[in-house]
């Protein structure tokens, strides 16, 4: 009887144990760096889908409520309005997008990068022109825990 | 606080804006930043902290640049940050009289201060 009594207690305190563990996992807060590591993976992706020229793909980097603010075009809002914007810049020879995160910030459920971005244009008849610019883009933390494009702003 | 207050509370933040700088009042302007705020202006490198900021739109109002306009499209408060996405407009008027309208894409994101205000943590427009 003592040592059962003694081994309930032990895993009782265990089980008390992991629930703390958990419990502090689930409410501490990212830090910077967690945020830049998130950040860094999601460039990544982002620009490599461009390298790959798939609009729907970087549709799907977007909130359902998602939006663009392009620089000399109006807004853009919603998937397929966002897959369509890609695909125009696609067909006018737009390639080689890289971002370069500066600064990342992260309060609850939402995540911004401000940086700079650039992107080459290659069509036929001219020698490949350079663009570059400031921008900022907001994340929004879905409900499976991904992180997806509320507005994504450049100049 | 819900987004549709934020959007109340947004568009005061944009009138006191237009009215601080179409008042030329550059300091005014800049106390509506946050200490640690960026401007990401178009065609120039990010802008961070007070000083700078300062300077900034002490330089923007001398080249002439009036009747500055936001115009409120979406806002969202998620805690204490907020944003907004709308359109701004301003112009120029050159030595010949000739006005210039300037227009674009702007989105500003909100941090509330320990005073409860918000205030401006990154400004960009194209």
């Amino acid at each position: 009887m003592k040592i059962s009594k003694v081994i309930v207690a032990v895993v009782l305190l265990a089980l008390v144990a992991i629930a703390a563990v958990a419990v502090y996992q689930c409410n501490a807060k990212p830090s910077e760096e967690d945020a830049k590591a998130i950040v860094s993976k999601l460039n990544t992706a982002w620009d490599e889908a461009f390298a790959q020229a798939s609009a729907g793909t970087l549709s799907s980097y977007y909130d359902a409520n998602g939006s663009l603010l392009p620089a000399g075009g109006e807004q853009v809002t919603g998937s397929q309005a966002i897959a369509d914007f890609w695909s125009g810049l696609f067909a006018k020879g737009f390639a080689e997008h890289q971002i370069t995160n500066v600064e990342t910030g992260i309060v609850g459920n939402t995540l911004y990068q401000r940086g700079k971005w650039s992107a080459v244009l290659k069509s036929e008849d001219s020698e490949p022109q350079q663009f570059s610019g400031n921008l900022h883009i907001l994340y929004k933390k879905q409900d499976d825990g991904s992180w997806k494009i509320l507005t994504h702003t450049w100049n | 606080m819900s987004s549709s207050d934020f959007k109340a509370t947004a568009e005061q933040l944009n009138q006191a804006w237009d009215a601080a700088f179409n008042a030329k009042d550059h300091a005014l302007v800049t106390s509506f930043y946050d200490d640690a705020a960026t401007v990401l202006p178009s065609g120039a490198p990010q802008i961070n902290g007070k000083d700078a900021l300062l300077s900034f739109w002490k330089t923007s109002i001398a080249q002439g640049i009036i009747d500055h306009k936001l115009d409120l499209i979406h806002a969202e408060a998620d805690g204490n940050l907020a944003f907004q996405r709308g359109h701004w407009s301003a112009a120029v008027v050159d030595a010949q009289g000739q006005r210039q309208s300037f227009s674009g894409n702007v989105h500003l994101l909100y941090k509330k201060q320990a005073d409860g205000h918000w205030k401006l943590l990154s400004h960009i427009w194209n």
